[in-house]
């Protein structure tokens, strides 16, 4: 079919009016500080049938034509926007770094995933009618896709909501991350198998050959090009323009390997997203060239697909609330329930194992994605993908201030959280050794430890080098090897005892910290983050002016 | 406390650099007061035992100075084997900057040495300047190697006479950019990645001071990127004269075949000589 003038300018209309709604809408959601694609959603459901399909359904045809050339054009757009967000969604997934360093993620993510997925399947292959789907024969695909849609979670969105709340550095958020990097991975294998399973039509290949060139495609760039592709990067990086040729060089890379699953039968967005994985993977590439592409692709095409997902499905014909309630439900109780489990299996305390289930719950765009896919292959009724998407929306909304709360209660590894009055003096010691003495008592009696080990330990460490710092401060520290958690203690000495700082002000606050033996980078965390509070000399002064214990451990968390 | 190298060998044969890494074995022998192993991998026959010997002589050598051991068999195998045997703890060798087909043989010696070898080992980049190590960067991580490669590179910079020592020290905070993708923007994320340089910043610092180095200046560069390429470009820009990096030796298992040690990109195209603690 030729596409005419007046069609072209009927397509570039209707993009240019898409962009322009999302970016509206996705902006006033920033403002409200929530996730702008549920602003982009809004826009297409504004922009479709839903809203203004109702009110003026001639604007709304004369734009978004249901069929004929100007459909198709903003159809093959649309293919391509969800192959570059799942390209550059594969470029975050840091799966070297998160096999290399975290072996609690790897349980949480599996438990976060079969978990949920037992549920979704169970479900789906009892309760099938229930769920909207009347076709008995395709009951397994069905049931394996609810299983795998509740499963999977979106690190866009979790990643963001861990830098918002300021976690993102701890040992806590890493174990969020990490675990949404592999669940995202299993998610979308395991949803490539089952449309391998759909046996689509246009394929040539039976489902064995096509879970064979899926193994060995993920072989080839993983095992033998992983190398390759990282020295490639850096050499374009170093010898071509730049950044042009290496954003130049990923699009080729992503978009080829996406026409090869396509090709062999399972979704173009499989091949992007792994090839994404390969080229994340690669060290050479330029943080700059992550952020462009980053940007490139979320401000541009991002908002073409959110805003599409509106267009074509009337969300209020298709909400059915049983359904969402249904959905929503069992998605949040399997997901937060399995993480939760996972992390309490690997020795995370029952709050933070909390924090992680919420954390991991948000569905985001990922599952958005999933359901569309399944929606044009004739997996779900529309009915099922407008409850996805409403769970993904929902999940995404509630998990930041849902662990807000929890994050409130956590006694975190943080400095502050260790700056207790209970374990603060006013002391009167004369010499060093009385200062040392008198501390290590209050964190002996706190932490059932023995007294003398710890001063002996102390002493040891003060006699290699003094720890006096500057600005009144001295900062006495050990690691102990029978402690799980960091221990301080404070004393505020008004005369100051003399712990050879640096400036030759006498101590007035002493630090005394003891960290488990084999937690390095913990202990250098903490002694960084106490040498960093004592910057403000009259701020400081100030508290050494205070007397009530309340206030000098609230001055002290303020320093 | 002081780290050093009772004893030092040097994996010697007959190319035209052997005089030059001679040279310098004496070198840090010197600085350390250590004692000085030489292997030879090859035949035992005369015509290489005069060779030696007139090196040795020109070398102006005694024979107390020196230990000698003779060996056959495979060279990186044979060299690694006297490493354990006789305790050595750093081991000398030349590679080749950059190797081609014919180069090969004696570039691949080099690399099994730098991935296997028991002790630490220093790679001279050929051809080898004899000059002090004046320009000395060290790569450091928190772990107890990390300390231990710090405190070679402090003895190593204060008996060379040096003023001052580059510490470099990489990090990375995964999948961050993905929060561009859910409505984030550029100045956030870069202000987190500046404020966490600094926070590693401070770290390092931390870190240092608790090895206590004295009468040193020590500049940081803490730098973003992984597996360190970041740190390797950083260090080509500034081509130092001696690159420390603390490296575990890594048996390949099917997994290591499948995700390459970190550092190995380093040891396949030298950027300056290079010291790897273990």
């Amino acid at each position: 079919m030729e596409a005419t003038h007046p069609d072209i300018v009927i397509l570039l209309l209707s993009i240019s009016v898409m962009l322009f709604a999302a970016k509206v809408f996705g902006e006033i959601f920033i403002k409200l500080h929530q996730p702008a694609i549920i602003g982009e959603i809004l826009a297409g459901i504004i922009l479709g049938p839903t809203v203004l399909g109702t009110i003026s359904p001639d604007i709304f045809y004369f734009l978004f034509p249901p069929q004929g050339s100007t459909n198709n054009a903003l159809t093959g757009l649309i293919n391509i926007s969800v192959v570059l967000l799942l390209l550059i969604s594969g470029m975050e997934v840091d799966f070297n770094v998160v096999l290399k360093n975290s072996s609690k993620a790897l349980v949480i993510s599996c438990f976060g995933i079969i978990i949920p997925f037992v549920i979704g399947f169970l479900m789906a292959w009892f309760f099938p009618v229930t769920l909207g789907i009347s076709e008995i024969n395709n009951k397994l695909i069905f049931a394996l896709f609810i299983g795998t849609a509740l499963s999977i979670s979106a690190l866009p969105v979790i990643a963001k909501t861990l830098m918002d709340l300021n976690i993102y550095k701890m040992d806590i958020g890493m174990m969020i991350i990490s675990s949404a990097m592999i669940n995202d991975l299993i998610g979308w294998l395991v949803f490539s198998v089952i449309l391998g399973m759909m046996g689509n039509n246009s394929s040539h290949f039976n489902f064995l050959e096509i879970l064979l060139f899926i193994i060995l495609f993920f072989i080839i760039l993983f095992v033998f090009l992983r190398r390759i592709i990282d020295q490639t990067v850096n050499y374009i990086q170093e010898k071509w323009s730049f950044p042009g040729s290496i954003l130049n060089f990923i699009l080729v890379l992503g978009i080829a390997g996406a026409a090869y699953t396509q090709y062999i039968g399972i979704h173009a967005v499989l091949g992007a997203f792994l090839v994404g994985i390969a080229i994340g993977e690669a060290p050479s590439l330029n943080q700059k060239v992550r952020e462009t592409l980053n940007q490139f692709v979320s401000n541009i095409f991002a908002p073409l697909f959110f805003v599409s997902i509106g267009l074509g499905v009337n969300f209020i014909q298709n909400f059915n609330l049983g359904l969402v309630l249904i959905i929503l439900l069992i998605s949040i109780i399997g997901k937060v329930a399995g993480s939760y489990l996972g992390a309490k299996i690997s020795g995370v305390d029952s709050t933070d194992s909390a924090i992680i289930g919420l954390g991991l719950n948000s569905r985001g765009t990922m599952e958005i994605i999933l359901g569309l896919l399944a929606l044009q292959v004739g997996i779900i009724t529309d009915q099922v993908f407008v409850a996805l998407v409403i769970m993904a929306l929902v999940t995404s909304l509630i998990s930041a201030p849902l662990m807000n709360i929890l994050l409130s209660k956590r006694n975190l590894s943080d400095i502050n959280s260790l700056i207790n009055k209970k374990n603060i003096k006013i002391s009167n010691a004369k010499t060093k050794e009385d200062a040392i003495d008198e501390l290590c008592e209050v964190i002996a009696n706190s932490h059932k430890l023995d007294k003398n080990e710890i001063k002996k330990a102390i002493l040891e460490r003060e006699n290699m080098i003094p720890t006096g710092i500057a600005n009144y401060l001295a900062l006495p520290h050990c690691r102990y090897d029978k402690l799980q958690k960091p221990a301080l203690a404070i004393a505020i000495n008004k005369n100051g005892v003399d712990f050879k700082s640096a400036d030759e002000t006498p101590a007035k606050f002493i630090f005394l910290l003891v960290t488990p033996e084999n937690k390095n980078e913990l202990q250098l965390q903490l002694l960084a983050d106490i040498v960093s509070k004592f910057q403000n000399r009259e701020a400081i002064e100030s508290i050494l002016k205070l007397n009530d214990i309340n206030k000098i451990e609230a001055e002290l968390r303020k320093l | 406390m002081e780290i050093g190298f009772q004893k030092i060998a040097l994996a010697f044969n007959f190319t035209p650099t052997s005089k030059d890494l001679l040279q310098e074995a004496l070198r840090i022998q010197k600085l350390f007061s250590s004692r000085l192993y030489l292997i030879h991998i090859g035949k035992d026959d005369e015509n290489y035992k005069k060779m030696l010997n007139d090196v040795l002589k020109e070398m102006k050598l005694k024979e107390n100075d020196y230990e000698l051991i003779w060996s056959d068999g495979d060279p990186a195998t044979e060299i690694i084997k006297t490493c354990s045997e006789q305790e050595i703890e750093l081991l000398l060798a030349g590679a080749l900057e950059k190797e081609n087909i014919i180069k090969f043989y004696i570039g691949s010696v080099a690399r099994k040495l730098m991935k296997y070898s028991p002790c630490s080992i220093l790679i001279y980049k050929i051809p080898i300047i004899i000059k002090p190590f004046r320009k000395i960067f060290v790569s450091i991580d928190y772990s107890p190697l990390g300390e231990k490669a710090m405190q070679i590179a402090y003895q190593l910079a204060i008996k060379e006479g040096n003023p001052s020592l580059d510490v470099v020290r990489e990090f990375y905070i995964p999948g961050l950019t993905a929060t561009l993708q859910d409505s984030g923007d550029v100045g956030q994320l870069e202000d987190m990645i500046e404020k966490a340089t600094k926070e590693e910043e401070e770290k390092t610092r931390v870190f240092l001071n608790e090895l206590n180095l004295q009468n040193i200046n020590i500049d940081i560069h803490c730098i973003y990127g992984k597996e360190k390429r970041a740190e390797r470009n950083f260090v080509d820009e500034n081509s130092p004269d001696l690159y420390i990096i603390p490296s575990k030796i890594k048996k390949p298992t099917l997994w290591e075949r499948f995700l390459p040690m970190e550092t190995e990109h380093i040891f396949e195209d030298l950027p300056s000589n290079i010291l790897i603690v273990r």
